[in-house]
């Protein structure tokens, strides 16, 4: 059984060509929208779906526009949250930058990279930008006892991840992850395009053989 | 991206029941129990007037984090239209005496029931000192920022890189001992992370059984500290603010 609740967040453009001041870089990274979701249906517990959405100001090219995302993703079982029987079984969040209405969406960067197992401290860094420019966004975050996969392609212009929960305690306690990408896609001047969808899925399990996922998805639209 | 894929757990999830005295200025004990009775949890929560510092105090000397070394990973704080506290979420690092590296996590219940636990890491995320953002975090004028009657969400989180801030996009503000000073604009150019405290305005709503929540960005907070940090902070005038 699935439920997916839907969100659409217009943001405003904003960069408009920054100075370059001090030991500023040549460009910087400039937020766009911020906001957060939680998605909770008893008894199998809740879905957190936040994000940080960034556009590159001085960007270095007249043709393209440039975009990155941070995205919080968590899930809490129903076992913590509503004392309940159901736990976390598996966390996905797709980045679909193909989803844009901009035209010819290139996903450029994204992290973590590769399959990671384990409790560990996980660096992400991206950075976006043409002809030299290279501006970074970077953070860490701690991942539970849980394997991650990347599943993101370039050739379907979108960053994917899923996050498997391992051990007992963390499939009854709230897990997540901080995964990140960049973007290019053809500038615009004026109107309103969507940027990307943005979604996140949290499976959780029964024990009975009986999962039920709840989906959250941001549609992103950006108004010049 | 640190690699190594087997920490060791260094103790199970405990649940805590805190009652700590407020109204008093002093802290009680924690009680080590599994299912709080009812008349152990007396916690006054409310987002005007959290003593953050205090339950700090708790968490430091509970968790065995050695107090020089702890660092904030990440801080939610979730508060209904009267200020009530439903969530606080709280990630920090440390290292313990024998110089263990600690991932420390903390989640307060509506209730008051504290729910801890720590695991060993091989690496933790560069930070500050929790109590340069609690002890400024506690005293955010909320009613000054977002009005009266407001369900409110609370984000701290860290970021590094060539980032700038402008309050065209939102109202920016330094925060400073319970004042706020308004902002136009501030850029990091950094691999040092800094903090973001944003406040969202609550909207929520519950259908066919299902809770929702939507919030709205009202505003970006940096303390005095971070801001250090940055390459151009820039002061509102005050007729824009």
């Amino acid at each position: 059984m699935r439920m997916i609740g839907y969100d659409v967040n217009i943001v405003n453009s904003q960069p408009g060509g920054t100075e370059q001041t001090g030991t500023l870089a040549l460009s910087e990274w400039v937020p766009l929208g911020r906001n957060t979701a939680d998605y909770y249906l008893s008894p199998y517990g809740g879905v957190t779906n936040n994000y940080e959405l960034w556009q590159l100001s001085s960007d270095g090219d007249n043709t393209r526009d440039w975009f990155a995302i941070k995205h919080i993703f968590a899930m809490e079982p129903g076992c913590q949250v509503y004392n309940s029987s159901w736990t976390n079984k598996k966390g996905t969040m797709l980045h679909d930058w193909a989803a844009g209405t901009f035209g010819s969406p290139e996903l450029y960067e994204w992290g973590p990279l590769g399959t990671i197992s384990g409790t560990q401290t996980i660096d992400v860094s991206i950075t976006g930008g043409t002809g030299g420019v290279s501006t970074t966004l970077s953070w860490s975050y701690t991942q539970p006892e849980v394997t991650t996969y990347d599943r993101s392609s370039t050739a379907t212009e979108k960053a994917k991840w899923e996050m498997n929960f391992n051990s007992d305690a963390s499939k009854r306690s709230t897990g997540g992850m901080i995964p990140g990408s960049t973007a290019s896609v053809v500038q615009h001047s004026s109107g309103t395009y969507r940027i990307l969808n943005l979604q996140a899925d949290g499976q959780f399990y029964n024990g009975l053989l009986t999962y039920h996922t709840l989906s959250h998805v941001w549609n992103i639209d950006l108004l010049y | 991206m640190s690699e190594d894929p087997s920490p060791k757990k260094k103790r199970p999830l405990i649940v805590l029941a805190v009652s700590i005295v407020f109204a008093a200025g002093a802290l009680s004990t924690l009680l080590l129990i599994y299912e709080p009775p009812s008349t152990a949890v007396s916690i006054r929560q409310n987002i005007h007037g959290l003593p953050l510092s205090e339950v700090w105090a708790v968490l430091e000397e509970q968790s065995g984090v050695e107090n020089a070394t702890a660092a904030l990973g990440r801080l939610r704080l979730v508060a209904a239209d009267d200020g009530s506290l439903e969530l606080l979420y709280m990630e920090f690092y440390g290292d313990d005496e024998d110089g263990q590296h600690l991932w420390c996590r903390v989640r307060v219940s509506p209730l008051g029931v504290v729910t801890w636990d720590s695991q060993t890491i091989d690496k933790v995320a560069a930070g500050d000192h929790p109590l340069l953002l609690l002890s400024e975090i506690e005293r955010i004028p909320y009613r000054e920022l977002i009005g009266e009657n407001v369900g409110v969400i609370v984000d701290v989180d860290a970021n590094a890189g060539d980032l700038e801030y402008y309050a065209r996009y939102k109202p920016l503000f330094a925060l400073h001992q319970g004042e706020v000073t308004p902002l136009e604009r501030v850029a990091f150019s950094t691999d040092e992370p800094f903090y973001n405290i944003a406040l969202f305005c609550r909207r929520g709503s519950v259908s066919d059984g299902y809770t929702t929540e939507e919030t709205t960005h009202c505003c970006t907070l940096f303390t005095l500290h971070d801001l250090a940090k940055a390459e151009i902070v820039e002061n509102r005038s005050a007729e824009a603010a």
